[in-house]
C-alpha cells in the first residue's frame, strides 16, 4: 500500500499556535458579571440568615468561616472575569475548530470536523436577555471532551453551525 | 421440546419455560438484597421472632413474587416483523420494545448454572447507543437461539446493512488463539490485585456497619466503651501485624475465588475480523469483539504478574454511551507472545511500528509536583504526631509517606510516550507496568492544558480523547505538545479510514 503511509514534512503541518483567534462578544462579559453579582448576593443572603435569626443552632465561627470563603470566592470570580475573559477565544479553520479558555489554568481543545457527531445551539434565560447563544459540538470522545463555545451572537453561532454541518456532510459524501 | 429447523419467528413466541426460574431468581435477589438489614438483626438476636405472622409474611412475599414471575413470563413475547425484533412485556403495563436489525451490533450469549442445567442460553442484544434500550431474552432453547441469531444476520444481510467485516465474522470458522489452562488460571488468581479485593472486603464491612446503623444499632456508641482498650491494642505492633496478615489472607482468598469464577476455561477465538471470548465457571459468557470497534488496546502487569511473567490485556470497544465494563474485553494469563499476537490481529499492518516507536520520558516536574503534594499532606501530620509524642503511630505514617514518594518516583520513571507515523503508545505504571496503544486515526479530539506552575517551566499536558476513553501525556515541553497536537490533528483530518 503506497498511499497508506506517505512521508510527511513536519513543517508543512498547520500550526494551531499561529492563528487569529476570535474573541467572544463583549456583552457576554457583562452577562458574566451580572451572573457573578446575582450568585454572590444569593450566597450572602444564605450566610446572613443565621445572623438575623438568632435562634438557629449555628455557632458564629462557622458563619465567619463561610463569610471569608465567600469573600475569597467573590474576589476569584471577579478577577477571573476581568483578567480571564480575553483568554476565552476560538478559531475556525478549514477542517477543525479550536476553543481556548482559562486565565491561570489554561485549556484548549481542538475538534476535527470529520469527528463531529452532532451540533446544538443553546440559549439560557440570561443569555436570551443579552441576545447571546452557545454552540455545543459533540464527538464520540465522551462528555468531558465535548466542546461548548459560549458568548456567541446567535447569527454567528448559526453561521458556525451551518459551516460545520456543510463540512461534515461533504466528508460523508466523499 | 424439539422444534424444526425453520422456526417461524413472525409468530409471537415465549421464552423457554426455564425463564420462569430465572425471572424468579432475579426478583428474589432484589427482594433479599432489600431485606439484608432485617436478616442481620435476626442473626444478632440469635433467635427467630416467635410470632407465626413473621413466617406467614415471608411465605406470602415469596408466593406473590413467584406468582408475579409466572405472569411476567406468560406476558413476555418476542417476534420478528419488518426487519425488527419486537419484544412485548409487562405485567401491569404492557410495553413494546422494537429493535431494528441494523441497530443490533452483536448478539452475546450467557449461561449461568441454571441455564446450563436446562441447556438454554441467555441472549443479550447489543445495540448501538441508547442505554436502557437493550434487549434481553432470559432463557431460550439453544437450538432456537442459534436459529434466531442466524435469522437476524440473514435479514440484516438482505437489507444490505451488514458490512463486509461483520459478514466475514459470522461466516468464518472459529480458531482458538488462546486458552487458559487450570494451572495458569490459578497463577492468575494468585497474582491478582489483592489490594482491590481488600477494598471490596472493607466495602462489605462498611456496608454491614451501615445496615446495622439503619436498623438502630449504633456501633459507634458501643465502640466508645471499648476505645481505650482498642487504642492500646493498636499501639502493639504484633496485633497490627496479625490483623494485616489476616486481612491479606482473606483478600487473597476472595481474589482467587473471583478469578476462578470469572475466568474459568477462558478461551479466545479468532473469527473473521474479530474475537470471540468465552469464560466463566458458574456464569458462562460468550462475547464478540470486532477489530474495527476496538479503539484502544491496553496490556499490563502488576507487581506479582511481573514476577511470574504473565500479562493481561484489555481491548476497549467504542460505544456511543459511556464505556461500561461490558464494552471492554479483558483477557488474563497471557504470555508476552500472546500479547504480541493479539495486538497484531487488532493493529494489522500498523502493528510493526508499535515496537519501533521512539519512547520519550516526561519532565521531572511530574515527580516534583507529587513530592510536594504528598509532603503537604504528610509532613504536618508527622509534626503533630511528633509534638504529641506518638512515636509508634508516626512510624506507620512515615512508612506510608515513604511508600507514596517511592511510588511517585517509580511512576515518573516509567511514564513514557511515543508518537509514530501511524501509532501512539503510552507506557506507565507504579509497581507494575502498563501500556496503552492505538492507531492515530482513532483519535476523536485533543486538549492541551496548562497550569500556572507548568507555564513557568514551559510545560503542558496533552489529553487525547477516543471513543472509548481518554489518554493523557502529562508534563511535556510545550512546543513538543503542540507538535504532537498538530500532527495528530493532521492525521485525523487527512486519513479517510473510519474510526469505527
Amino acid at each position: 500500500m503506497a498511499s497508506f503511509n506517505p512521508q510527511v514534512d513536519l513543517s508543512s503541518i498547520p500550526d494551531v499556535e499561529t492563528l487569529n483567534y476570535h474573541p467572544l462578544e463583549n456583552r457576554y462579559k457583562t452577562a458574566l458579571y451580572i451572573f457573578a453579582v446575582v450568585s454572590t448576593l444569593f450566597l450572602t443572603a444564605i450566610i446572613i440568615i443565621p445572623v438575623i435569626v438568632e435562634d438557629l443552632p449555628i455557632p458564629m465561627f462557622v458563619v465567619y468561616i463561610a463569610a471569608s470563603i465567600l469573600l475569597l470566592r467573590t474576589i476569584w470570580v471577579f478577577m477571573k472575569i476581568a483578567f480571564g475573559f480575553k483568554f476565552k477565544r476560538y478559531a475556525l479553520r478549514e477542517k477543525d475548530i479550536i476553543y481556548q479558555t482559562g486565565w491561570l489554568w489554561r485549556h484548549s481543545t481542538i475538534v476535527p470536523f470529520n469527528r463531529v457527531q452532532h451540533l446544538r445551539i443553546d440559549q439560557g434565560p440570561i443569555e436570551r436577555k443579552f441576545n447571546l447563544s452557545r454552540l455545543k459540538i459533540f464527538t464520540a470522545g465522551g462528555n468531558s471532551s465535548d466542546l461548548s463555545i459560549p458568548g456567541l451572537d446567535p447569527i454567528t453561532s448559526n453561521k458556525l453551525k451551518q459551516f460545520i454541518v456543510a463540512k461534515t456532510g461533504m466528508d460523508e459524501e466523499e | 421440546m424439539k422444534r424444526n429447523d425453520n422456526y417461524d419467528f413472525s409468530i409471537a413466541t415465549r421464552q423457554s419455560y426455564v425463564a420462569i426460574l430465572i425471572i424468579m431468581y432475579r426478583l428474589y435477589k432484589v427482594i433479599i438484597r432489600q431485606l439484608i438489614p432485617v436478616f442481620i438483626i435476626i442473626l444478632l438476636k440469635g433467635s427467630l421472632p416467635k410470632s407465626p405472622w413473621f413466617i406467614y409474611g415471608i411465605i406470602a412475599v415469596a408466593l406473590i413474587a413467584g406468582l408475579f414471575s409466572i405472569i411476567a413470563f406468560f406476558k413476555y413475547f418476542f417476534y420478528i416483523k419488518d426487519n425488527k425484533l419486537i419484544v412485548e412485556k409487562g405485567v401491569f403495563k404492557k410495553s413494546i420494545l422494537e429493535i431494528p436489525f441494523d441497530r443490533i451490533q452483536s448478539i452475546n450469549t450467557e449461561q449461568n448454572l441454571i441455564h446450563r442445567v436446562f441447556k438454554v442460553v441467555k441472549l443479550n442484544m447489543d445495540t448501538a447507543g441508547s442505554a436502557g434500550n437493550e434487549l434481553q431474552l432470559f432463557a431460550l432453547d439453544m437450538d432456537l437461539a442459534k436459529q434466531l441469531n442466524a435469522k437476524i444476520l440473514k435479514e440484516k444481510k438482505e437489507a444490505q446493512v451488514v458490512n463486509k467485516a461483520e459478514e466475514e465474522v459470522e461466516s468464518a470458522e472459529r480458531k482458538i488463539i488462546f486458552h487458559l489452562t487450570i494451572p495458569q488460571l490459578l497463577k492468575v488468581g494468585v497474582t491478582e490485585n489483592h489490594i482491590r479485593s481488600g477494598g471490596i472486603l472493607l466495602f462489605f464491612f462498611f456496608y454491614i456497619f451501615d445496615s446495622l446503623e439503619d436498623v438502630g444499632l449504633d456501633l459507634l456508641d458501643k465502640s466508645e466503651e471499648y476505645l481505650p482498650a482498642a487504642q492500646e491494642l493498636v499501639q502493639s505492633l504484633i496485633v497490627v501485624l496479625v490483623l494485616i496478615v489476616l486481612f491479606a489472607a482473606v483478600a487473597f482468598v476472595i481474589s482467587l475465588v473471583r478469578t476462578v469464577l470469572k475466568f474459568y476455561n477462558l478461551t479466545m477465538y479468532r473469527k473473521g475480523e474479530g474475537f470471540i471470548i468465552v469464560s466463566g465457571l458458574l456464569n458462562k459468557k460468550e462475547r464478540a469483539a470486532k477489530d474495527d470497534k476496538i479503539q484502544l488496546v491496553k496490556w499490563s502487569q502488576n507487581l506479582l504478574q511481573r514476577l511470574s511473567g504473565i500479562y493481561e490485556i484489555l481491548m476497549k470497544q467504542a460505544s456511543s454511551q459511556e464505556v461500561g465494563e461490558q464494552k471492554s474485553f479483558k483477557v488474563v494469563g497471557l504470555s508476552e507472545s500472546n500479547v504480541f499476537d493479539t495486538q497484531a490481529y487488532v493493529f494489522k499492518e500498523r502493528h510493526p511500528e508499535l515496537y519501533k516507536l521512539p519512547m520519550n520520558g516526561i519532565n521531572r516536574y511530574y515527580f516534583i509536583r507529587r513530592l510536594f503534594i504528598w509532603s503537604y499532606l504528610f509532613v504536618p501530620i508527622l509534626i503533630v504526631l511528633g509534638v504529641l509524642g506518638k512515636w509508634i503511630f508516626s512510624i506507620y505514617i512515615f512508612t506510608l509517606y515513604g511508600l507514596a514518594l517511592w511510588g511517585s518516583y517509580l511512576s515518573f520513571k516509567k511514564k513514557k510516550y511515543g508518537v509514530g507515523n501511524e501509532m501512539l503508545r503510552i507506557d506507565g505504571g507504579t509497581f507494575g507496568r502498563k501500556s496503552i496503544a492505538m492507531p492515530l486515526f482513532k483519535v476523536q479530539n485533543i486538549s492541551l492544558t496548562e497550569t500556572p506552575f507548568q507555564r513557568r517551566r514551559k510545560l503542558s499536558s496533552l489529553i487525547i480523547y477516543t471513543a472509548s476513553g481518554e489518554m493523557k501525556i502529562p508534563e511535556i515541553p510545550r512546543n513538543k505538545a503542540l507538535e504532537i497536537l498538530n500532527y495528530l490533528n493532521y492525521k485525523v483530518e487527512v486519513q479517510k479510514e473510519k474510526w469505527m
